[in-house]
């Protein structure tokens, strides 16, 4: 659900021959691809991905909400099912008057919103459930199950956005917490959780791990890898 | 076999952190973890000795699994120094741990000093939580590093999601300070840490129980290292701290 491709403003960044390399590796392997941040605006890069995404690879739309011109122009122009957002990257309040308005419009494209959670002070999961809140139709995806926080000190936070979000979805890259994920899972069901790796700002090989590693069948486990984030997106 | 820096033991019946013994050595057990460093989630204080007595009588009832570190509040002061102190004379109890974000007292701060210096003196190590928040990042528990050049400090996390660079550069400027590996999610900082530090203070954390024991075998599994690395991650580093003990 989660790999950021292509060149990146904070030198972390997977070319399009190395996500490659990595489905030659993963025959099963198919990969919402996000931009990464570059140095400039987004639309040189996403139409980039949109001629480099073939087979297995899913162009993920991702936009600057401070770009509104630029961001609205990229919405209209190319057809996705994911818009992804970052507060912290784009240093904007997911509560603010730009991320919200860039929202709607996805929204009323009848879009998926990824947003980058946990990242402070920019994506608290407080932050994220107003957001989330007010947008109640629209299918949001909350990365590192809405949050970051190496103490579990957001995890009640974490927890309430999918308690209280019914439309949100649990990504499970980078999560704190291998019991964490589970009680979500035993709080909001089997349809909600999400593979994502974060690659390479996390490694994708650890995070199909964490993900190998959770006590459910394989059947439990296949929904997470892949059925989920297929019936979503399809 | 591998021996673990950094678990939790603490009855919390109901809670979703409920890591009783049984849960400790279950998780040891389905990652081949040999021994591990326990310790509580909740502030060790005059006030709530209990938590130690639990630590405790766990590292007993463990016939040598299980080592024992007192996860103290710098808070009690004087009377918390005498604690400690007749903890580590239990010889069950073998390091000390800080978790500022319980206690709200700086890794420098006076009495989080005097607590350390006391560890010197018994030359066991100090774990502190080291992460992304207030009171944990790796320079805050730089400043402690300086000020007891004699103590043994481990930054537990590594530095966190955001932190690991940092927590880096401490260990590269203060020689008595480790880094463990439990939580921080990339193996990549793991590499990168031992190229700029050294095989010698990386220690294998996992967290666990609710962090598995299994999957952070694993993190350090997926380097492919050389098995001498390996033994020295997984086992002898914090074998070898663990030997300096005065007793």
């Amino acid at each position: 659900m989660h790999t950021y491709v292509g060149p990146s403003l904070f030198g972390r960044s997977l070319s399009f021959k190395e996500l490659q390399t990595r489905l030659e590796k993963y025959k099963e392997l198919e990969v919402a691809c996000v931009p990464a941040k570059p140095s400039g605006g987004y639309l040189e890069v996403v139409q980039k991905l949109f001629e480099q995404c073939s087979e297995r690879c899913y162009p993920v739309l991702r936009v600057d909400p401070w770009r509104k011109e630029e961001a609205l122009a990229i919405l209209e122009k190319y057809s996705s099912s994911v818009l992804f957002l970052h507060p912290l990257e784009e240093l904007c309040y997911p509560t603010s008057l730009p991320f919200r308005e860039i929202v709607e419009v996805a929204s009323s494209k009848g879009m998926v919103i990824f947003l980058a959670a946990g990242y402070l002070p920019f994506s608290h999961p407080a932050s994220l459930l107003e957001l989330v809140r007010s947008f109640p139709c629209t299918p949001f995806i909350l990365s590192h199950g809405g949050q970051l926080n190496i103490s579990g000190m957001h995890l009640q936070e974490g927890l309430e956005l999918f308690l209280q979000g019914e439309n949100t979805f649990f990504e499970t890259s980078g999560v704190y917490r291998q019991d964490y994920i589970e009680l979500v899972w035993q709080k909001v069901g089997e349809d909600r959780l999400l593979f994502g790796s974060a690659s390479p700002f996390f490694c994708f090989e650890y995070e199909l791990e964490r993900v190998l590693a959770l006590p459910f069948s394989e059947r439990q486990k296949e929904k997470i890898l892949y059925q989920n984030g297929k019936a979503l997106l399809t | 076999m591998i021996w673990d820096a950094h678990m939790h033991l603490q009855s919390l019946p109901g809670h979703p952190w409920d890591s009783p013994l049984d849960r400790v050595l279950r998780v040891m057990d389905e990652a081949g973890v040999e021994k591990a460093v326990i310790m509580p989630y909740c502030e060790i204080s005059p006030a709530n000795r209990y938590l130690l007595d639990e630590t405790i009588e766990a590292v007993e009832k463990s016939r040598g699994r299980l080592i024992g570190f007192a996860r103290m509040d710098p808070k009690g002061e004087e009377k918390g120094l005498c604690l400690f102190e007749e903890a580590l004379r239990s010889r069950a109890i073998q390091g000390l741990k800080f978790h500022p974000v319980g206690s709200l007292v700086h890794p420098a701060d006076p009495r989080t000093v005097a607590f350390v210096e006391k560890a010197a003196e018994w030359k066991v190590p100090i774990l502190f939580h080291c992460g992304d928040e207030e009171l944990t990042l790796p320079w805050q528990i730089g400043a402690l590093a300086e000020k007891v050049p004699q103590a043994t400090i481990i930054l537990g996390h590594m530095g966190g999601y955001f932190h690991v660079e940092e927590a880096i550069q401490v260990a590269e400027k203060y020689p008595n300070c480790y880094l463990e590996t439990s939580a921080t999610p990339n193996p990549f900082w793991i590499q990168k840490a031992l190229e700029r530090v050294g095989a010698e203070r990386i220690l294998f954390g996992s967290d666990g129980p609710g962090c598995l024991p299994l999957l952070e075998v694993k993190k350090i599994r997926l380097l492919e290292l050389p098995q001498e690395v390996e033994k020295k991650i997984f086992r002898e580093n914090l074998k070898s701290l663990l030997e300096e003990k005065k007793w």
